[in-house]
């Protein structure tokens, strides 16, 4: 069973099938199948998965049923059914809790069901794991204070669990406590400060509250463990456009030229964020690059042209096969602005 | 009872080679297999079942106040992060490097420079009392009822031959299966109850796996624990806090990017394919 190891395409594959046929045919291998992709990728397809969860389910409740007195004795509580039964419902639980927003009855007979199992058949009345599932039941019916509570509880308790403290993050962002939240996010990367991704979510509420320094600091960390990412490279860009000055303006051009290299052209916000930079350069701070006398700034001005200028280009370029409609709009936009003598 | 297992007619055998004409000579009264088998079988098992019951029993008051190690965790994570940056520093800007080199690495208050409070178990086990304790009972738990369960065959059932092996085995394997009985005339494929017992002993893991397994739902992230635990921060430490004061910082991202870039886009523009923009950027340089 873990010895199988798909691809992405695979699985997505597989989803195409499974919502085009699969799940109306009640598929029930391939449910579970796609049920174990999803585990094994970490992925995050709540639709596809809460109906693969749910078919997957009936088919077993289905065959408990059918057994034979005998064999419910044997096998009944073995532990590794039990276990398998356990996985399939947590996932099938944390998808409803995406997918059923308004309603969430179901989630709620799925938590009891596994309530049922791991408090009665394995005899845990304080499993940890529960409780946090528990607490992002109570998270999606808009309770969270109270999930709050479940959460700081189990993290009295194990004060590294993980994804308890991703949890609390998350609250504080549904209640949209900026504050709270990246107070959270701190301490969560004082500790856990190897995840990239946590890195990348505190860089972008810092550019919301416009700390553009400290989104920066945060990029970069992202660039340092993804260097090849051209995202993180444009958004480090971004920030330093957004901060403004000669040098960061300069940067800023340098990172979006570095993005542009890296998506080898593709990377339309950072072909639009060049052109931006050199508009800005020309127009505030033309003046300065030849007062500052050096050589080198009268140079590097010149290639933020060239590279503003291919840009434009290559933009009228791309919007003339892909939307032609928009090419007028796109070419007021773009147009290289001349520097004021 | 029977008792008279080996008292007679015990063949004067040596040798592997003679032993199967002589099987018929040592016969095995079927009380033995009701009496002496199956007791030490059955008794193993349910040993092994209170075993189980009684280590969740402790297992439980003791998991919930097991903490993990914090000042480990961080500190594995900070070395996986100062490598990372060491190696990729090109990419930071001069005051973010320094930003960082300062924090991992300033003589009095960087993350390298302290002491690794990630203390080994040893020490582990001195400040923290619990922890011995609690090792204690795990191990009690083990030892007790096997020493038990021993003593119990040990007492009754000394001398017993309980069984054969349908194979021809080498003399090798009197030590394991003839445990007990110092007889070098008996053939080796006789089993005594002794040994019967740690064949059990050793054979019993599987049927309990199956019957009570092990509670799988809990050790990913206990296996990932145990992984930081084994790491040697206080090397590791040194060996990066070295690596980061030695690099001198050199912009990865300077002009030549945007050059670069330009290359690129006008290589797209007059219509070349990604893969001839990708090498006319490379022959730029």
């Amino acid at each position: 069973m873990d010895t199988i190891r798909s691809t992405i395409p695979q699985v997505n594959d597989l989803e195409e099938y499974l919502t085009s046929t699969g799940f109306a045919k009640k598929d029930v291998k391939n449910c579970a199948l796609f049920l174990q992709m999803i585990e094994e990728h970490k992925l995050r397809r709540s639709a596809s998965t809460f109906r693969a969860g749910e078919i997957v389910l009936e088919h077993t409740n289905e065959k408990l049923r059918k057994r034979s007195f005998l064999t419910k004795i044997l096998f009944g509580s073995s532990p590794s059914t039990v276990n398998k039964h356990l996985i399939l419902l947590e996932q099938t639980f944390i998808a409803s809790l995406d997918t059923s927003s308004t309603n969430l009855k179901r989630a709620l007979e799925l938590f009891n069901e596994l309530k049922a199992i791991v408090e009665e058949t394995l005899g845990q009345k304080n499993s940890q794991r529960l409780k946090r599932l528990e607490g992002m039941l109570l998270e999606a019916s808009g309770e969270f204070d109270k999930a709050m509570e479940h959460y700081d509880a189990i993290l009295e308790d194990q004060p590294t669990e993980q994804r308890v403290m991703k949890r609390r993050i998350a609250v504080f962002e549904s209640q949209n406590d900026t504050k709270k939240c990246l107070e959270a996010l701190n301490k969560y990367l004082d500790v856990f400060m190897d995840d990239v991704e946590a890195w990348e979510h505190a860089g972008k509420i810092y550019a919301k509250l416009f700390m553009h320094e400290q989104a920066i600091f945060c990029f970069e960390e992202c660039i340092c463990s993804a260097p090849s990412n051209y995202h993180h490279h444009r958004r480090v860009a971004e920030q330093l456009y957004a901060l403004g000055g000669f040098d960061n303006l300069r940067r800023a051009s340098m990172y979006y030229a570095a993005a542009i290299d890296m998506s080898t052209g593709a990377d339309v916000r950072a072909l639009y964020g060049c052109i931006l930079t050199r508009n800005t350069l020309v127009k505030n701070h033309a003046g300065s690059s030849n007062d500052s006398s050096n050589s080198n700034g009268k140079n590097s001005i010149e290639a933020v042209e060239n590279l503003a200028a291919a840009a434009a280009e290559r933009l009228e370029q791309m919007y003339a096969i892909k939307q032609e409609e928009l090419l007028g709009i796109v070419r007021q936009t773009v147009k290289v602005k001349e520097a004021k003598k | 009872m029977s008792s008279s297992s080996l008292s007679g007619g015990v063949p004067g055998a040596g040798g592997t080679g003679a032993l199967t004409s002589h099987d018929a000579l040592l016969h095995l009264d079927p009380q033995i297999r009701l009496y002496v088998l199956l007791p030490i079988t059955i008794a193993m098992f349910f040993v092994g079942v209170i075993r189980h019951n009684v280590s969740k029993i402790f297992g439980q008051g003791s998991s919930s106040g097991k903490k993990i190690d914090h000042d480990g965790l961080k500190e594995a994570q900070a070395v996986v992060r100062a490598t990372r940056i060491a190696q990729n520093c090109g990419y930071l800007s001069e005051k973010g490097f320094e930003k960082r080199r300062e924090y991992f690495c300033n003589e009095t208050v960087g993350v390298f420079s302290q002491e690794s409070k990630k203390s080994n178990v040893q020490q582990q086990m001195l400040s923290d009392p619990s922890m011995l304790s609690e090792m204690l009972t795990k191990n009690l738990n083990m030892i007790v009822p096997n020493m038990l369960t021993m003593a119990w065959v040990n007492f009754f059932f000394t001398g017993f031959v309980v069984g054969k092996v349908p194979f021809p085995l080498t003399q090798r394997f009197r030590s394991m299966l003839q445990r007990g009985i110092d007889l070098q005339s008996l053939d080796v494929t006789y089993v005594s109850s002794l040994s019967w017992y740690f064949l059990n002993f050793f054979g019993l893991g599987g049927v309990f796996g199956l019957v009570l397994g092990n509670n799988t739902l809990n050790d990913t992230q206990q296996m990932r624990q145990m992984s930081m635990m084994g790491m040697d921060t206080g090397k590791a430490f040194k060996s990066v806090k070295e690596n980061l004061e030695m690099i001198a910082h050199e912009s990865a991202i300077e002009e030549v990017a945007e050059k670069r870039a330009t290359v690129i886009l006008r290589e797209l523009n007059g219509g070349s394919s990604f893969m001839k923009a990708r090498k006319a950027a490379l022959l730029s340089k």
